[in-house]
């Protein structure tokens, strides 16, 4: 099928598989939350939100970041990480529905903790939705300038909300959860994680495109390496000084996540898997140039790092792992909301987006 | 730099070596001065005892540990540039790398003064050294104070290890010049051959060595965020206010690079002008310092802004107290500034005026290394001064000693520098060369069988020689497509696509570098659980046998054997222990020509000349 061919049928065989997911996964979230495990399901959602917001920004912040470092390599695989912004309105959505739902799951909600306003529960809700519907603006306003231009300006702008918005968002969806624990690095770990996720999902996007000759795949394949080992420093620098000040109100991010056996489980496997994992599957040159070695192994740190924001909000709520038909339809169902935008996008975009100079 | 040919790189880089004119000499001799001076005052300090400088209950740590903080840190701009811009391919970090490498090396230097001149008796440094001990007081791996030792003297030895190496054939050109210029037994050229380690830039030589270089970036890259992350941690493993924070790390590498690139500029502007170096060290090179600078002043501003945040949103009283303190109370006026200093006046590099003035670069960057050294300052005696007992609150001033130590150790510093920029090339001339040499080479196809580099003596040979990588690349193509597939090729620069073409394998020394860094992080474990088990001591409430903070030490063992095994590999596979150079080298082979030696039978000298004419080599030398 040709380019103008593609782009002119607005569907493809794959987009009642997207569509079906999204609403049989809903359906059945909605099912549960209405149900027993609506704290579960809610946060679920939650967790969910966190991962898909940090990866399709992370996708339209990326080729801003590498043009800002005179980068050229990843011009054909820009207009693919450019869909990451159709997850934009699914996430405000979602973050509109976790405010209305905050009663049934939140932690601030009709609750004054000592950090006083900072914590109510409208101001909190408040705050990051302006902050998301900010920086998805920019980005819209970067990709808009980005169709015949350099975007230079935006594209720095761009990269600066991006980690001041999710900052914030690491502050008060990851850290608050439990407001009696508290970590200066919190938030960079937030967005630092999420460029690794994104940086992923772009390798794994890029495996699928047949312009992405094996320079691309190979630079890509190093910027996972490079971002897993920066997510690990900055998860280990946490985790250093809490082993070594032994602090109540630090350890006790810890220690529900290493007492039950089962959450030490989940533990020592990211640690294998999403923090040192790459730098031992990605080591061989040849592992990060192959289309399938690349594909399969940004595929395992995508899910593995689904499975580090489901560890990040989880624990703090539940002593014992619960994993079941819930997570998986959830997870289905945002998977699909991605996949349907970000075919939409590409399907709708010319071919030739952008085509301000490199 | 676009209109400079080989010739004139070399002739620019390699004059500024020359005879040093009595402004040097003066200067050098003022330097030489204060560090007298200072290591007068220093005896005084031993004799007298820590008495003489303002460390008293409750500031134990406080102007010494700032230098020691600062200099760590002014080296990390050097490996910023050399290690990590060369991971980006930034090529812009050529022209200035060099010098930014030396000043790693003679700012670890500085740093590692002050630890001993602190210790007050500095002859028992030796207590923290992890020899076997036959009174069983080995250091217990468990303080960021051992940390500190391993980190600190593994980026010594490998950020050294990679200056030597990077300098390696730019020695060999200061060998060939001064062997025309000076003559084969002067002392300057004893120097350079013995540095230049029989470099005679052919290509068996250039495949190992771009591969060993490329793993040394690769492992000073994660050496570098190490290293300060381990000196943060001298300070965020306590408990005391102000100093535990988890963002310390980060926080103090980008701090570190900051302040470093800023000493980056500071030298090097004046360095340009004095030694000659304006057609190779250009505007350019300065603004895109900057324009680093205004990222790490970011990345500074984000810490400052999260750790008050964060000192509010604990709702810990000691905490809130202390930072309200911090910028209200005695020592605001230093807050204020290094927030002003760091930050906001780095920040003026957003408008391109100030990146185009050379001015305002060096005023700039001087104020941002007088706001970095506050902030270390600030940091460390703070704490210390102001922590959770109203009843142990105190004060610091620093003595005539302590001011006087610190102004001998920028001596000491640029002591080291001007010496290094009359005796070495302060740019390196081999990689200001490549981006030339990588224009010259036309897309060729690869030989459709792999060339052997090795050419025996004894067999008969031809040498060709030619002014352009282009026309190197182009014979070497007609020679293999003619079924002549024994060459090497003599290159002043590394031509990583010339070897491509001729289908050269990949060089071993990438197992050399994973056996090291394996056999490094085992016996990082191995030395710290070994250590803990001969004592087997309670320290702090930790088990003897910690894996956790036990990764530093496994960190660093990682890096320094992958580091020295690294170089053990190049030594052998580029035949690096060789004193005599190839008798089919030329001195022009460092310089602007390019030779390319082809093995053949007796019978078959003649078509290898007619065939290589194609190529237009200037000369050919035909050993039979």
């Amino acid at each position: 099928m040709s380019a103008a061919e593609t782009k002119n049928k607005p569907f493809s065989l794959l987009t009642p598989v997207w569509i079906s997911l999204v609403l049989l996964g809903g359906i059945f979230w909605v099912m549960s939350v209405n149900g027993q495990d609506s704290q579960r399901a809610w946060r679920l959602l939650l967790s969910n939100f966190i991962f898909f917001t940090s990866l399709s920004a992370g996708l339209v912040v990326w080729p801003a970041m590498v043009r800002a470092c005179n980068g050229r390599w990843h011009q054909r695989l820009e207009r693919v990480a450019a869909a990451g912004i159709a997850f934009s309105i699914p996430s405000i959505l979602v973050l509109i529905l976790l405010w209305i739902g905050s009663p049934h799951w939140s932690p601030w909600y009709g609750v004054t903790h000592h950090q006083g306003v900072w914590l109510n529960n409208s101001f909190l809700f408040g705050r990051d939705l302006a902050g998301l519907l900010l920086f998805w603006s920019l980005a819209a306003r970067y990709l808009n300038e980005r169709r015949s231009g350099m975007a230079r300006v935006k594209g720095g702008f761009l990269i600066l909300s991006y980690c001041l918005v999710f900052t914030l968002l690491g502050f008060d969806l990851v850290m608050a959860l439990d407001p009696k624990w508290f970590s200066t690095m919190a938030g960079g770990y937030f967005f630092m994680s999420g460029l690794y996720i994104a940086i992923s999902g772009w390798a794994f996007l890029a495996t699928w495109q047949p312009d992405a000759g094996e320079d691309q795949r190979h630079d890509l394949g190093k910027l996972m390496v490079g971002f897993s080992l920066m997510t690990a420093y900055m998860m280990y620098s946490q985790l250093l000084p809490f082993w070594y000040g032994n602090l109540p109100e630090e350890v006790r991010f810890v220690i529900p996540r290493i007492r039950s056996h089962s959450w030490k489980v989940i533990s020592y496997g990211l640690l294998g898997l999403v923090y040192l994992g790459p730098l031992v599957l990605l080591l061989l040159e040849r592992a990060k140039r192959n289309r399938w070695a690349l594909g399969s192994i940004s595929f395992l740190i995508l899910v593995g790092m689904w499975v580090e924001r489901w560890w990040l909000v989880a624990p703090t709520f539940q002593r014992e792992l619960t994993f079941g038909l819930l997570e998986i339809a959830t997870l289905a169902s945002f998977a699909g909301m991605m996949a349907l935008g970000m075919e939409q996008f590409l399907r709708r975009v010319p071919q030739d987006f952008p085509s301000g100079e490199g | 730099m676009e209109d400079l040919n080989y010739g004139q790189i070399n002739d620019d880089v390699l004059n500024a070596m020359r005879k040093p004119r009595a402004p040097y000499l003066m200067a050098l001799v003022f330097l030489i001065v204060v560090v007298g001076y200072a290591a007068l005052v220093l005896l005084y300090q031993i004799q007298n005892g820590m008495g003489v400088t303002g460390l008293n209950r409750p500031v134990g740590w406080a102007v010494y540990i700032t230098n020691f903080v600062f200099w760590v840190g002014i080296a990390h701009s050097g490996t910023l540039i050399s290690a990590i811009l060369y991971l980006l391919r930034a090529d812009w970090r050529d022209a200035v790398s060099r010098s930014s490498e030396a000043m790693t090396i003679f700012a670890i230097m500085t740093a590692g003064l002050f630890p001993l001149i602190h210790l007050g008796r500095l002859w028992t440094f030796y207590y923290i050294i992890p020899y076997p001990s036959q009174r069983q007081i080995w250091p217990n791996f468990l303080s960021p104070l051992v940390w500190d030792v391993c980190a600190v003297g593994t980026y010594f030895t490998v950020s050294l290890i990679f200056w030597l190496v990077g300098l390696i054939p730019d020695m060999a050109a200061a060998r060939d010049r001064c062997e025309e210029t000076l003559g084969f037994n002067h002392i300057r050229t004893c120097i350079y051959r013995a540095m230049a380690v029989g470099w005679t830039g052919q290509g068996s030589q250039w495949r190992h060595y771009g591969r060993s270089y490329l793993f040394f970036a690769a492992l000073a890259t994660p050496l570098v965020i190490s290293v300060h992350s381990v000196v943060s941690w001298d300070f965020a493993m306590s408990i005391l206010p102000g100093w535990h924070s988890t963002i310390f790390p980060p926080y103090f590498v980008a701090g570190a690079i900051h302040s470093g690139l800023a000493m980056v500029l500071t030298l090097l502007i004046p360095m340009r002008k004095l030694l000659h170096l304006e057609r190779l060290l250009k505007l350019h090179h300065f603004e895109m310092v900057a324009k680093t600078l205004v990222l790490t002043a970011t990345i500074v501003g984000y810490a400052y802004v999260v750790e008050v945040f964060i000192a509010w949103y604990s709702g810990n009283p000691f905490e809130w107290q202390f930072y309200k303190w911090r910028f209200s109370g005695s020592p605001s006026w230093m807050y204020w500034m290094t927030v002003s200093l760091n930050v906001l006046v780095p920040w003026l590099f957003v408008f391109k005026k100030f990146r185009a003035s050379y001015a305002w670069l060096l005023i700039i960057s001087l104020l941002i290394n007088v706001g970095m050294w506050f902030e270390r300052l600030f940091i460390i005696y703070t704490s210390l001064v102001h922590d959770f007992l109203p009843q142990n609150w105190g004060s610091y001033k620093p003595t005539w000693v302590e001011l006087s130590i610190t102004f001998g150790s920028f001596a000491f510093f640029f002591l080291w520098f001007f010496a290094f920029s009359k005796f070495l090339p302060t740019i390196p001339l081999s990689e200001l060369k490549n981006k030339m040499a990588e224009e010259q080479i036309p897309p060729t196809q690869e030989c459709e069988v792999r060339t052997r580099q090795k050419i025996g003596l004894e067999h008969p040979s031809v040498l060709f020689i030619f002014s352009s990588a282009g026309r190197l690349t182009e014979a070497v193509k007609h020679a293999c497509s003619a079924g002549f597939y024994q060459m090497d090729y003599f290159s002043p620069v590394k031509l990583g696509e010339l070897d491509r073409v001729m289908a050269l394998p990949k060089s071993p020394v990438r197992f050399w570098t994973l056996t090291g860094a394996l056999s490094g992080l085992a016996g990082g474990f191995w030395l710290a659980i070994g250590t803990a088990l001969v004592n087997s001591l309670v320290v702090g409430g930790k088990p003897p046998v910690s894996l956790i903070p036990y990764c530093v030490i496994g960190f660093e063992g990682t890096i320094l054997l992958g580091s020295i095994a690294n170089l053990i590999g190049l030594i052998l596979h580029s035949r690096l222990f060789r004193l005599k150079l190839s008798p089919h080298y030329d001195r022009r082979f460092s310089r602007d020509k390019f030779g390319l030696l082809i093995g053949c039978k007796a019978g078959e000298l003649d078509r290898l000349q007619l065939l290589l004419a194609k190529a237009y080599p200037e000369e050919m030398h035909v050993s039979r």
